[in-house]
This record gives structure tokens, C-alpha cells and sequence, in this order.
């Protein structure tokens, strides 16, 4: 069947959202759906039409006209979505992540009479709650919401009741085969993967670091990713004092990541705010320790003490401490890396999470049959 | 208390508008709400930006859409009233109707809905969280990948 795949991050983007919709889309065709992706442009210069895995894509300049609070290119967007809309003919649209990306979606509504799928990946705003904002407006017309942790399910539920009756949770997933447990090394190599954003905690990261540099002065930091908190960032480092320990890899190919992390002696995850990141499964299936903060679903990621270590938020001397703790003592980081690839084994299969949304994909369609 | 008898016109200081393919998009410049209406609000926004007076816009709402008039006039009213709660228009008098954009008289392509005001006043919230990044941008890595296998 025809899936319009609207989502807010798409290859070649490493964050999360994006890289699992990589990695779900080819499966999912194997199935026999025929996808075309719709998706904001970002920071990155690429091309309005492209195509990934032979799947089109689509990128719209929504953040741009929005921030410029372009009406005449917002209509224009839109006339764009409605004809691709009309072109398609989806069988259903599949609103990834309730961001911006929604409005696409909602805009053109009326166009197709389509069932709504909506993945949640995120903790919506608090605002979400209300029937006058994006959020909440996308989230209540879904005919169907999927969130990709517990934690994320039972507090959307909380903020809009009515979803309780039309929702569940699809864990992300990975293939088991996608990397292989490292080899531990003495070498001290800390590493943060992920978007430069507020939200990541990577400046706590680094907070965190020149804590840690006072007992391990060869120790380094690894940042794989890219994005607005750059510069900011570097100039952190800068003025910490630890610049010359710190490397900001910029843009990172998502395949080059398992080399990383068989490299690293664990992964730091200080984020403000998460919803079940790809890396720490991911980080898991390689047999790297993660120290992490308690947001989100990285509790039903992280079994706390076994698999890693969990902190409160906002603490970066608590982030230094648990750092410590593993890497003092080998013999744990081992076991604790051990146990993490068993657990994300057994949870976070790449298989599994493809069978449920083929599953869903087909009881919404046939429900709703034209 | 709003009345037929009365005339609206948009907000100018505060208010962005513009109707494309059918479609009302607007953005109070001020609090950076956005709003949308179709179908039958866009029509009603188009009129009221031509300074046609409530009176007449039920009038065309029922000959155009064939609601009833009690219909037309209580949806109209209570359409009006929110777009007077966000600012959107304010009560005006004598403002000279646009003679470039008189209503139509013939039926509407489609059928009458309850003309809607969807506001999204989280826009600016999700732009934080996820800023556009003009002046930034990276050159596409080449051979990274071939976005065509």
C-alpha cells in the first residue's frame, strides 16, 4: 500500500527520528509498501527532490518560512503538499514526530481522506493538551498514535485522555547484526552522539568532562554530530580549558557510528529531554557502558547499575561521578557492557518493530477502506 | 455584544493574512499565533477583508451554501466573535466595500461545513525547539552517499 511518510527528520539526518525512519522504510517496502517521504529542510544544503534507498523525498523550507513568517511561501508550501497528496493517492499518511512536520500534514488534510498514523517520539509540549495548538490538533484527529517508550505513552496519555483508547507502544529497534561488542581498551575516549541542540545536555557534557580530565588528563571526548550549539559549544570548551581534548566530528555518517563506539570507552548521554534514542540502543548492541541522564525512555534502555548508570538531569558532577565509577573499574565497564547488548537483543529488535507497524499499517487501512 | 449590523476589518497592526488556493493562513504578529480557515472561512476572511458587513456575508453564506439562515447567521457570529478574541479584526465603520471584490452569487463548489478557526499558538515554541538555520548552510558532502542506490 501507499504510504505518505511525513516526518520531521529524515536521511541524511543522524538524529534519531530520522536515522529509524532509514532504517524502518526499507524494511517496511519489503512488506510491500511504497513510500514517499515529505520532511522540512534543515541545516544541511541538499536538494528539494532526492531519494533515498530508491524512496523519493521531499523537502519543503517550512522552518525557514515560518521563521520568516512568510505567508505568500507558507501557501506555497502547502499547494506543494496537497498535490503531492493528489499525485500519490496514499492509502495512509504517517505523521513521524509531532514537530513542525505536522502542519504539513494538517494543512492538507481535506486533500486525501486517508487514515492518520502519528509516531510520537517525544514528550509533546505541555501545550499539546490543548485542542488550539499543532500538537494537539495533530494529535487528536490521528485515527492512531504509536509512542516509542512506556514512559512517553503514559504521559501522553495523561496530557490528552482520549489517545488511551488508540494508542501503544512500537519500541525502536535495530538489527542485531549492526555491530558487533568491542574489544575494551584502556584507552579513555568518552563520546557524545546526537544533534548539537539544547536539548542533548551537551554542554553539561562538557561541563562534566573537565571534571573528569583532573583524574584522567589523557582522557578525550568525542562529540559526533552536528548543529546550532556549535560554536557555542567549541567556545565552552574553549574556556574550560579542555579545547585541545575535545573533538567535534561536525556531520557523521550514521554507518561510521558502530566504528566510534567500538573505539569509546563508554557513552554519555546528559540529555534534557529524550524520547527512546537509536544511540543508546545502539550503544547497547556494541557492548558500551552509557552513562545517561534519567529522561525519557533511557530508563527502559539503561538498567540502571547493570547496564549503565542513570543521574538526575542538569548535574554534571553527578555525570563525572558515575563516569568514574565505571571507568576505575574495567572489570565492571566489561560486565556492564555485556549485559546491555543482551538486554537490547532481547528488547530493541529491528525485526519486531517492522512487524507492528506493518500490522498497524494494514488494520488502519483495512478499517477504513475506500 | 457583536451584531449583524455590524462591519469587521482585519487587525492591520497586528495581523498577516493571505488566501491562497482556497486557503486562509494568518499570523498575529504579536503573540505569533497562527490560524487557518478553509472553505467556507477563507470565504468569510475575503469578504470581511473587502469590507462587505455581517449582514451581508449571512446573506451570501445561505444563498451560496443554502444553510439554513438561522444556520448561517449563528456560525457566522460565532466565527466573527473569535476572530475578534484573537485580535485578528476589530468593529469598524463605514469603511467603503472593495467594489474589486464583490460576492459571488452562485453556488459554492462545495458543501457548507461550520466555518472553523484553527489556531496553533505553539508554533513559535516548536521553531525554538527546532530553529531554522539561515547563513548555515553545510555543502553537501560529495560521494558521502549516492542518494539515488
Amino acid at each position: 500500500m501507499r504510504i505518505l511518510f511525513v516526518t520531521e527528520s529524515f536521511w541524511p539526518y543522524i538524529g534519531g527520528v530520522g536515522v529509524m525512519a532509514a532504517k524502518l522504510l526499507p524494511e517496511l517496502r519489503e512488506r510491500g509498501h511504497d513510500f514517499r517521504v515529505v520532511t522540512p529542510h534543515d541545516y544541511l544544503d541538499l536538494p528539494d527532490e532526492d531519494a533515498f534507498d530508491g524512496i523519493p523525498i521531499v523537502r519543503l523550507n517550512l522552518l525557514e518560512a515560518l521563521g520568516a513568517r512568510d505567508l505568500e511561501r507558507l501557501g506555497e508550501i502547502t499547494r506543494k503538499v496537497a498535490r503531492e497528496k493528489r499525485r500519490f493517492q496514499p492509502d495512509l499518511v504517517h505523521v513521524n514526530s509531532v514537530g513542525l512536520n505536522a502542519w504539513l500534514h494538517l494543512q492538507t488534510a481535506r486533500v486525501s481522506d486517508a487514515p492518520t498514523l502519528v509516531s510520537v517520539h517525544q514528550l509533546p509540549l505541555e501545550s499539546a493538551s490543548e485542542n488550539d495548538t499543532l500538537q494537539g490538533r495533530s494529535l487528536r484527529s490521528a485515527d492512531y498514535v504509536t509512542c516509542c517508550s512506556e514512559d512517553l505513552l503514559e504521559q501522553l496519555c495523561k496530557r490528552i485522555p482520549e489517545l488511551c483508547t488508540r494508542s501503544c507502544v512500537i519500541y525502536n529497534g535495530l538489527p542485531a547484526s549492526s555491530t558487533t561488542p568491542r574489544e575494551v581498551n584502556s584507552t579513555i575516549e568518552l563520546l557524545c552522539v546526537g544533534r548539537l541542540v539544547p536539548e542533548k545536555g551537551f554542554d553539561l557534557a562538557l561541563d562534566a568532562f573537565e571534571k573528569l580530565c583532573a583524574r584522567y588528563p589523557n582522557a578525550r571526548l568525542t562529540l559526533a554530530g552536528d548543529g546550532p550549539e556549535r560554536e557555542a559549544l567549541e567556545q565552552r570548551a574553549e574556556g574550560l580549558g579542555i579545547r585541545d581534548r575535545v573533538e567535534f566530528l561536525g556531520w557523521t555518517a550514521p554507518d561510521s557510528i558502530p566504528e566510534r563506539m567500538n573505539r569509546a570507552s563508554l557513552l554519555l548521554m546528559p540529555s534534557r529531554r529524550e524520547g527512546l534514542p537509536l544511540v543508546a540502543i545502539e550503544a547497547s548492541l556494541a557492548g558500551l557502558p552509557i552513562v545517561a541522564t534519567k529522561v525519557g525512555g533511557l530508563p527502559e534502555v539503561i538498567d540502571a547499575g547493570r547496564t549503565g548508570l542513570l543521574v538526575r538531569p542538569e548535574d554534571s558532577s553527578a555525570l563525572t561521578k558515575s563516569m568514574v565509577s565505571i571507568l576505575e573499574d574495567p572489570k565492571r565497564a566489561r560486565a556492564m557492557g555485556e549485559a546491555a547488548r543482551s538486554r537490547a537483543l532481547e528488547r530493541f529488535d529491528l525485526e519486531a518493530q517492522v512487524d507492528s507497524y506493518d500490522g498497524l499499517y494494514r488494520r488502519l487501512t483495512a478499517s477504513t477502506r475506500r | 455584544m457583536l451584531q449583524l449590523s455590524d462591519r469587521l476589518s482585519p487587525n492591520h497592526d497586528k495581523v498577516a493574512a493571505k488566501i491562497i488556493d482556497g486557503e486562509a493562513i494568518l499570523i498575529n504578529l504579536v503573540s505569533g499565533t497562527y490560524y487557518s480557515m478553509d472553505g467556507v472561512g477563507a470565504e468569510i476572511w475575503s469578504w470581511i477583508e473587502a469590507g462587505h458587513p455581517l449582514e451581508s456575508i449571512a446573506a451570501a453564506i445561505e444563498s451560496r451554501y443554502a444553510p439554513t439562515r438561522e444556520t448561517a447567521e449563528s456560525d457566522l457570529l460565532n466565527l466573527a466573535r473569535e476572530l475578534v478574541a484573537e485580535e485578528l479584526v476589530v468593529p469598524t465603520n463605514g469603511a467603503a466595500v472593495d467594489e474589486q471584490a464583490p460576492i459571488p452569487d452562485s453556488p459554492a463548489e462545495f458543501p457548507y461545513q461550520t466555518p472553523t478557526l484553527h489556531t496553533h499558538r505553539d508554533m513559535g515554541d516548536l521553531l525554538t525547539l527546532d530553529p531554522p538555520m539561515p547563513g548555515q548552510d553545510f555543502a553537501w558532502k560529495q560521494g558521502e552517499e549516492d542518494s539515488t542506490a
